[in-house]
């Protein structure tokens, strides 16, 4: 939990390195990379009712919380703040973790309960870590970095460049989709490219086929030749066509058929030659995953 | 039945009509009292300057050639129809409260003080009154502190951390105090201070604080001399570009502001450590006194004139 909110400190700090400072943090073993991208967790209680608390538990009169949340700016950090400290402090005192944090917050009972356990975290965490703990709950937490900068933060750990221009984890693809027209002045069609899976096609992305310049015409004929079907100007094209494919980065994503979203997907080769039963399996993209399960 | 007050507060600051003088005057007077030699307190341009001996060397070194006189701790002198004498404020070294007496009303001037003991500066001792102009710094209860060997001990794990990755440690902290509290609450290792900071080390050294061996940064002083070295140096030093040669660096800044976010933010790594009165230090001290009557002066005065109201205390504040 102090590690995240060190890592938002200096995430914050106009000269910060961001990819190399979330490099740093996924280093140390992620924990809940969901919190570093992405949208906020659902609130949990209204910021009002924390507050409620607070001013119950110290005592202090509304006016005073308030003049306390205008010198710091920010109301969950005066409330991290003034919340009196668990009894006297302790040589070693046993600071929850995120993981930690987390799960107890999954497992929060209902109601009354909740306050006294909400209050009993609060109290074992440090004022920095305090304060994040509560724009958790509040639902006012804001993810500190983008899907890019998570990105280039893996390329970093996979001793990448962080925004690497060479394509890295080549592999095989193929066609199932293309844009049968060329829009003006563009450098090749959007094709869609998929991996094998139990005996199936898999999408995996969708990308501009950015070839020679006769190359892309003979393309372009191969798909008006061959196209199946038609989606307005995209047409399916039967999977004969195999692409070597680069990309910087890989994210998981649930949303996604094959699970992974692929950051700077590029077109390295068109290999006409080859045989589609070359194209890869998606198994061999996902084993290139961070262990973040 | 009132009085007339032992203290009235003037355009050139606290000011005492039975003993015609004032306390760290903000303008030049002809006889000031001065409760420690920071600049905002003991300033220039006064005809004559009475303090604690341990502060005068310091407002002499600061100072220059001054009419200075120095008083004993708890020692009482009559000057006019007042008596004052000067009590340990746990400050920075030579730090005093000033207790000023007159017809049987005791007022206390606080100064700057915290109620933790730092092992270097005259510990705090609070002084029955029935006036108290207490300082409020951080006069809100968001400012709480931790107690110093915990603080010390974080600032020590930084700098073994970076010694480790090859990093010089560089700390930005006020050149007269909170410098020294550093220099004696960490633990052995070579330290480095800017010639600001070994200035004033070497007065209070001489004077018998105990503050153990340190190394002026000097053209000769180098990474490569001093490897995992500790450099204390004034905050004006690091936005100079004092600390360049010394790259690969850590920065980071003790103070009590540091408790915020934004404040760590600016400065990169934040030590919260403090020689003002946290907010429970502060209530604690009132209480001590016996004051009934206070007065709040420097810091969140307005906030802290109402929650000593609220208390039932008669509370003003200092204008």
């Amino acid at each position: 939990m102090r590690r995240l909110a060190d890592l938002i400190s200096a995430l914050g700090q106009s000269d910060a390195d961001r990819p190399a400072l979330v490099a740093a943090y996924l280093a140390q073993g992620a924990a809940a990379e969901a919190l570093l991208c992405g949208p906020a967790p659902k609130r949990l209680i209204p910021p009002a009712t924390l507050r409620d608390w607070i001013a119950g538990e110290s005592g202090l009169p509304d006016w005073l919380i308030d003049a306390s949340t205008a010198a710091t700016g920010d109301a969950a950090e005066a409330l991290a703040l003034i919340l009196p400290a668990a009894a006297p402090p302790k040589p070693d005192p046993a600071e929850p973790d995120l993981p930690e944090v987390l799960a107890d917050l999954a497992a929060l009972p209902p109601g009354p309960l909740a306050r006294a356990a909400i209050l009993s975290m609060a109290r074992r965490l440090p004022p920095e870590a305090r304060a994040l703990y509560f724009r958790l709950i509040t639902g006012t937490y804001r993810a500190p970095v983008s899907a890019a900068v998570l990105a280039q933060a893996r390329n970093l750990m996979a001793g990448l460049p962080a925004s690497s221009s060479a394509a890295q984890h080549r592999i095989l693809a193929v066609m199932i989709y293309a844009e049968a027209a060329l829009a003006t002045g563009a450098r090749g069609p959007q094709i869609t490219l998929a991996l094998r899976h139990d005996n199936r096609l898999v999408p995996i992305t969708r990308l501009r086929a950015s070839l020679p310049a006769a190359q892309t015409t003979a393309l372009m004929v191969w798909i008006r030749a061959h196209a199946t079907g038609r989606f307005g100007p995209l047409r399916a094209v039967p999977a004969r066509q195999v692409f070597r494919l680069g990309f910087s980065a890989l994210t998981p994503n649930r949303r996604r058929l094959s699970g992974v979203t692929l950051t700077d997907p590029r077109i390295l080769d068109w290999l006409p030659d080859r045989d589609p039963a070359d194209a890869d399996p998606l198994a061999s993209l996902t084993a290139l995953l961070p262990n973040t399960a | 039945m009132q009085s007339d007050p032992v203290l009235t507060f003037t355009d050139a600051g606290l000011y005492c009509p039975a003993g015609d003088f004032h306390i760290d005057p903000v303008r030049a007077v002809p006889r000031a009292l001065i409760t420690h030699g920071h600049s905002d307190h003991a300033r220039r341009g006064h005809d004559s300057y009475l303090c604690t001996h341990a502060a005068l060397p310091v407002i002499r070194h600061r100072l220059g050639r001054v009419v200075a006189s120095g008083i004993g701790y708890g020692e009482p002198l009559r000057i006019g129809g007042a008596t004052v004498s000067f009590h340990p404020a746990g400050h920075v070294p030579g730090s005093a409260q000033i207790r000023v007496e007159h017809k049987g009303q005791v007022w206390v001037v606080s100064g700057d003080y915290k109620t933790e003991a730092d092992g270097l500066a005259e510990a705090f001792d609070p002084v029955p009154c029935h006036s108290f102009i207490t300082e409020c710094t951080f006069g809100l209860p968001i400012y709480r502190w931790q107690p110093q060997p915990v603080v010390m001990a974080e600032i020590a794990a930084w700098w073994a951390a970076n010694a480790a990755a090859g990093v010089t440690s560089i700390l930005a902290a006020y050149s007269f105090g909170k410098a020294q509290r550093l220099i004696h609450g960490l633990p052995p290792g070579p330290v480095l201070t800017h010639p600001v900071v070994e200035d004033v080390t070497k007065v209070l050294r001489d004077q018998g604080y105990p503050l153990p061996p340190t190394i002026r940064v000097t053209p000769q002083v180098t990474p490569q001399s001093h490897p995992g070295a500790l450099i204390i140096a004034p905050p004006n030093a690091l936005s100079s570009g004092w600390a360049d040669r010394f790259a690969p660096h850590a920065t980071a800044f003790a103070s009590g502001w540091m408790t915020l976010a934004a404040r760590r933010q600016a400065v990169g790594r934040g030590f919260v450590l403090s020689d003002h009165a946290d907010w429970p230090g502060l209530n604690a001290a009132v209480r001590a006194t016996g004051a009934e009557r206070v007065f709040a002066t420097h810091g969140s005065t307005e906030v802290f004139r109402r929650w000593m109201e609220d208390q039932g205390v008669r509370a003003g504040v200092v204008a």
